[in-house]
């Protein structure tokens, strides 16, 4: 009877191990949220859509005399670059017509080209003497005054390209370190007072090297014979609509040459939704999680740390910013109830996993003891490091040190950094998290 | 879906496997309820408590088996299966690549051991319990493995 009892027993549990069988398993259905996952981010772009699809662009060729050594009748590295960008921006097809200037303390147009041909043509004919004949006052450079001109000529539907050795020239000011503060802080003004008409503006600044060969001017304005490299840069402003479709068409690697040797971009933009989530692992301790962006019951590790991983889709924001920028962890804060800590160690790593739409991993180690709290980490706009290490305060010589190096750098990008922060969070996104 | 996770949620079996029979899913970055396993489980270990009870208790039935020894193998046959059946699970998970990419690092055959072991006793609980609340009506077998509470009350 015993044994009836036991086969009954397993004949029942046969059947119930087939009824179930199928439950649970995972199917190859791809959800709905990761599209979701994408409209939001395109939301917050799309914000610009009573813009036009095709901005004019204009472009700014400074030909002040610091710039005669880049060009040679279209054999420096410096022109075949700029010819190669313009093209491609031409090819992009997202202008729908491009202007040529020549800048220093005043606008100067160039006759009407007609496109691709006459980029060419513009470009490849490049001599010192075309910057002297075509006027203005070649001797100085205000930088301030040249981006104020430039700004007062951009608007919603019009992109700027600026292209510059961007080296000051204080002259024979009594206090070169005075004039480039007032610089910064005219460049600061001009941006914050664009900003406030132009909410979604951008710029971004490709940092190239050429061949030079001619005078260079050094911050006292005294002219120096130099044959070698020299960094020169491309500013591109204008609508973050459009910012992003030009980095999104001509990345970073479509540069020729030396390519591009530093890049740094920076907004007034805020990304109002970003998709993130709290996840699983990598993590130290444990915690339940109840939501995307909600813990609980947080206990630290045997060693009583406590970690967790935000996984983040960054897609919009590694387009413009770049890589590097994202995963600098120098660009990130951490509030802890709205107050800035540096209680919480951050660490970023791109993610890895195939399936996921996340592009990083954020992971916040928090070293003090838990408790339920908001924890907020934003990412700031902040003017790059390589401006500080690529500033030079003396060029009176120029040598291997410093040949590679822009007198005053640093002020130029801390002044524009300072506008377009003056009057907007300063930050890009923000995700929050729960501890409860 | 509250009442299983709290169910499960002492994660000594490891606790990304808590997250993979959530139905953790990299696509979404979330839980996807497509993927929750644990009904399933607890449906399963239930029915084979509940049917052993009730193969033990009324369709058995029989004097012979008024023993307490007769319920103690019915126990671990509970036992046995529900271990099984969660090591199974798991075990049919890992094989067929069924793991979110960001957990299957954290997900072996020891932590599919270890949710059996815990599957086991859970279902060994539910199994008790039926016999103290559903056995009093069984002609025969009422009082195995002791006798009930209830027809201690009676006698006095």
């Amino acid at each position: 009877m015993l044994m009836k009892n036991i086969v009954s027993s397993l004949l029942f549990l046969t059947a119930i191990i087939v009824c179930s069988c199928t439950g649970g398993k995972r199917t190859s259905n791809v959800s709905t949220s990761v599209t979701d996952l994408g409209e939001n981010n395109s939301t917050t772009i799309n914000s610009s859509n009573s813009l036009p699809e095709h901005p004019i662009i204009n472009v700014y060729l400074e030909n002040s005399g610091s710039m005669n050594g880049y060009v040679d009748g279209g054999k420096t590295m410096f022109q075949q670059d700029v010819y190669n960008y313009l093209s491609d921006v031409d090819i992009s097809g997202i202008p729908s017509e491009m202007n040529m200037f020549f800048i220093n303390s005043k606008i100067i147009p160039q006759r009407d080209f007609q496109k691709s041909n006459t980029i060419s043509d513009f470009i490849n004919r490049l001599n010192p003497n075309s910057f002297r004949v075509a006027g203005g006052n070649t001797a100085t450079t205000d930088m301030a005054d040249i981006f104020k001109l430039i700004l007062e000529n951009t608007d919603n539907d019009i992109v700027s390209i600026f292209i510059s050795d961007c080296i000051f020239s204080p002259g024979s000011v009594s206090s070169p370190e005075a004039y480039l503060t007032n610089q910064q802080i005219g460049i600061k003004e001009n941006f914050a007072k664009y900003c406030v008409d132009h909410p979604n503006f951008g710029v971004m600044v490709y940092q190239l090297s050429s061949n030079f060969n001619g005078r260079y001017y050094d911050y006292m304005n005294k002219p120096h014979q130099y044959n070698g490299e020299r960094p020169y840069y491309i500013w591109v402003m204008g609508n973050i609509y459009y910012l992003m479709y030009l980095k999104d068409r001509i990345p970073n690697k479509k540069f020729q040459g030396s390519g591009v040797q530093n890049y740094w971009f920076a907004s007034n933009f805020q990304l109002e939704e970003v998709a993130y989530s709290v996840l699983p692992a990598p993590r130290l301790g444990s915690f339940d999680k109840v939501s995307k962006s909600d813990i609980k019951n947080m206990k630290p590790d045997e060693n009583g740390e406590f970690m967790f991983t935000i996984a983040a889709n960054l897609r919009l924001l590694e387009l413009v910013l770049g890589d590097d920028y994202l995963m600098d962890t120098g660009n990130y804060a951490q509030l802890i109830n709205k107050e800035l800590s540096d209680e919480i160690k951050i660490k970023i790593d791109r993610n890895t996993v195939a399936k996921s739409p996340a592009t990083h991993n954020i992971s916040l180690k928090i070293v003090k003891g838990i408790q339920r709290e908001e924890i907020k980490v934003i990412l700031q706009c902040l003017p790059p490091e390589w401006g500080f290490e690529m500033t030079d305060d003396n060029d009176t010589q120029l040598t291997e040190l410093n040949c590679n190096k822009t007198y005053g750098l640093k002020y130029l990008l801390n002044g524009v950094q300072q506008g377009l922060t003056a009057r907007g969070s300063g930050y890009y996104m923000y995700m929050i998290v729960n501890l409860k | 879906m509250d009442f299983l996770d709290w169910i499960y949620s002492f994660k000594f079996y490891g606790a990304e496997l808590f997250d993979h029979l959530k139905g953790w899913d990299d696509e979404i970055m979330d839980y996807n309820p497509a993927y929750y396993q644990f009904l399933s489980i607890f449906v399963s270990i239930f029915l084979a408590a509940l049917v052993i009870f009730i193969c033990y208790y009324y369709i058995g039935n029989n004097p012979r088996f008024n023993r307490w020894w007769n319920w103690l193998i019915e126990l671990v046959l509970v036992f046995i299966f529900a271990g099984w059946w969660g090591y199974h699970v798991v075990a049919v998970d890992i094989q067929n690549g069924a793991i979110a990419s960001s957990i299957v690092d954290k997900i072996s055959y020891n932590n599919a051991i270890f949710f059996g072991f815990y599957n086991a006793i859970l279902a060994s609980i539910i199994f008790i319990l039926l016999t103290i609340l559903l056995r009093h009506w069984s002609k025969n077998c009422k009082h195995s493995p002791c006798t009930s509470f209830i027809t201690k009350m009676k006698k006095q």
